[in-house]
């Protein structure tokens, strides 16, 4: 097993809102090794988007506060560092990738400058061999005539492009670690091959482990080499990509997969897809047992007393799941 | 109106399915950009540019592509909520674009549109009841009992409490506002719904509960639909028909069924190797396309798939290959489809 670069204990997140404390973290624990692709899976709300931020202590305080959990990195507790101990990892160690590149490149600068000035920060780089090193990047993603492009600013620039230059920007130092938020949800689909071939190209090259949040089981399937599944805040089933999708355990899993309309699977129209009943809980409510109970077609009276730990019941497999482990209804 | 039956007596889905319900023809929709500024004046962005097709009573035709290939803007044109630059779009054999004001109001109670974001197309100020009964006042239907009657065999009919009636749309969760959305538009018994991406901002386990709730009623009200979506499996899982656009123009239309297991033009075939499989154990051979969309100002000459087509030749540079029937109900746009 690949050593471990990032290790998240016991990571608990919480915001403080006019409707209450919204658990958006709730007890995490994730292992990423080195060059390995983890794939964090969740719908929203589910808490994969704030353990990154957490991650990066990028959470907004307040409202938001990380209220316990250790995440060691090089012999090191992130959450322990001083403010500008954590810049020189953020950014330079550790990388992020962010859903809507629009709004995560600053408008009024050309992308050569805002690559540059990654580059001067954590690097050292004077202005000159910045651009330079500000172009080779843009090559490096794929972007045509980067000389050309270098001088653009934002909104001159496709959706794909821009993510490319994201992208061009979070490997700018090396990192040892990206983490990827929804990095293609908003591009098209031919757009969004063309950037997951780019970043398992890259991750390869560079040696980098990339932790990949995504929604879509089709993107993890074909990118993850791990798969965490997140639920309210807590995460319900871990696996190797291949374990995971083929023995799903916990029945949010395997609804998922079940609920999903699948073109090379299709049948006649009137197939009724299995959707999952119910919505995801509020977060400000406090359920004492599984927080998928409600939901759950398989619950025994347990499920709603008492939340069950996350168990290997395979090898390599951990499920959150009474039933999994042999309660029987 | 009979407040108490949503059925609709006159249409059984076997016997209606050969008459076209809607018929659009070569219709064209081109916005001007810059105009006069700096200069450069008539330029124009094709965003609907020659598009032709039927919908059968009943059918559910999905409308695929990606952004910018004017597949909203041909939903708003079937509602005429936007005027055509030209074309012909004829409902119940008769064509919208030539109907005064009156008539038109008349034609919209037969034809409605599903948002996609349910929370920016309901008004936060009025209670879902509000809202439900709102179009059954604007076309003067129902004595006020019969109408709050009807809004409560709506909302159950979508899978809501009908208690709900008082609450506004903040109340509700993604999936309840799309149910509230679908609701709304059966309130007035259409013979057509246009749905404009009904699922795409929904999570996965909600997605499925609309996408069976969709089938419901179409099936149970005989509907036709127009099913405008990006999602590839969601628009095989439930149209009838697809048809892929493509910078403005259909480039392939055909029952689902053939359309994915033998896609025709080279843009759907990528299309369908780019989606990703849920299943770590299937491996593909996945067709990359070079580059972005053509700007839809300066369309290249020749076909618009041109720049990005793996099987390009130097003939597609001389015309913009019209639609033709290349198997018995199978169209495609190009000159190397057999």
């Amino acid at each position: 097993m690949n050593p471990a670069v990032l290790s998240i204990k016991n990571l608990k997140t919480q915001f403080h809102t006019a409707e209450g404390v919204v658990r958006a973290v709730d007890g995490i624990d994730l292992t990423v090794r080195s060059g390995r692709v983890l794939g964090v899976v969740g719908e929203s709300g589910s808490g994969k988007s704030v353990t990154a931020l957490s991650v990066m202590r990028l959470i907004p305080q307040p409202p938001g506060k990380i209220v316990s959990g250790q995440v060691w990195f090089n012999g090191a507790d992130l959450m322990t560092l001083k403010e500008n101990e954590m810049q020189a990892i953020r950014g330079k160690k550790i990388a992020m990738i962010f859903q809507e590149p629009m709004t995560s490149l600053n408008p009024v600068f050309t992308v050569g400058n805002q690559i540059s000035e990654m580059l001067r920060l954590h690097l050292n780089m004077n202005r000159k061999d910045a651009r330079i090193r500000a172009i080779e990047l843009l090559d490096l993603v794929g972007i045509p005539s980067a000389e050309r492009r270098v001088d653009d600013y934002p909104h001159q620039l496709s959706g794909g492009m821009r993510q490319r230059v994201m992208i061009a920007m979070a490997i700018s130092c090396n990192p040892e670690i990206v983490f990827a938020d929804e990095p293609t949800t908003a591009l098209d689909v031919t757009i969004q091959a063309q950037i997951l071939v780019l970043l398992e190209e890259l991750r390869n090259r560079l040696g980098m482990s990339l932790v990949l949040i995504s929604h879509d089981l089709g993107v993890i399937a074909e990118v993850a080499h791990d798969v965490a599944i997140m639920y309210a805040g807590r995460i319900v089933e871990e696996a190797a990509t291949e374990e995971l999708f083929s023995h799903p355990l916990h029945p949010y899993t395997q609804g998922l997969l079940a609920s999903l309309p699948r073109f090379d699977k299709a049948g006649g129209r009137r197939d009724r897809l299995q959707a999952i009943p119910g919505a995801v809980p509020k977060m400000t409510e406090e359920l004492p047992g599984c927080k998928f109970t409600p939901r759950c077609g398989v619950a025994v009276p347990r499920c709603g007393r008492e939340e069950p730990p996350l168990k290997e019941v395979r090898p390599g497999h951990r499920v959150r799941c009474w039933v999994a482990f042999g309660d029987t209804p | 109106m009979d407040a108490g039956t949503l059925t609709r007596p006159d249409s059984t889905r076997d016997e209606s399915a050969e008459t076209a319900l809607l018929s659009v023809k070569n219709l064209k929709k081109y916005f001007p950009v810059g105009d006069g500024l700096f200069g450069r004046k008539n330029l124009r962005v094709h965003a609907v540019d020659g598009v032709s097709f039927d919908l059968k009573k009943g059918e559910i035709l999905g409308l695929v592509g990606e952004s910018g290939c004017g597949k909203s803007t041909t939903g708003r044109l079937i509602l005429r909520l936007l005027e055509p630059t030209s074309g012909e779009i004829r409902f119940m054999d008769e064509n919208i674009f030539e109907a005064g004001a009156r008539r038109m109001r008349e034609l919209r109670r037969e034809m409605q549109i599903i948002f996609q974001d349910p929370y920016a197309s309901l008004n936060p100020r009025m209670t879902i009841g509000a809202t439900l009964e709102e179009p059954l006042i604007i076309h003067r239907i129902g004595a006020r009992d019969e109408r709050r009657a009807r809004v409560r065999q709506l909302l159950e009919k979508v899978g809501l409490d009908p208690e709900v009636v008082n609450r506004y749309p903040h109340e509700f969760s993604g999936g309840q506002r799309q149910r509230i959305g679908v609701a709304r538009a059966l309130a007035l018994n259409p013979k057509l719904i246009v749905a404009d991406e009904p699922v795409s901002s929904l999570d996965v386990s909600i997605q499925a509960q609309v996408i069976n709730l969709l089938e419901d009623i179409q099936e149970e009200y005989a509907l036709s639909m127009i099913f405008i979506a990006h999602d590839l499996n969601v628009v095989r899982h439930i149209s009838d028909r697809v048809a892929v656009m493509y910078l403005g123009r259909i480039v392939e239309l055909a029952q689902a069924p053939d359309l994915y297991r033998q896609p025709l033009h080279p843009y759907t075939e990528a299309l369908l190797t780019a989606i990703p499989i849920p299943d770590p154990k299937i491996k593909r051979n996945r067709i990359l396309l070079e580059g972005d969309l053509p700007s839809p100002v300066n369309l290249p000459p020749g076909c618009r798939f041109y720049s990005r087509c793996p099987k390009r030749i130097p003939d597609c540079l001389k015309e913009d290959p019209p639609l033709v029937q290349i198997r018995p109900g199978h169209w495609a746009a190009c000159i190397l489809a057999k």
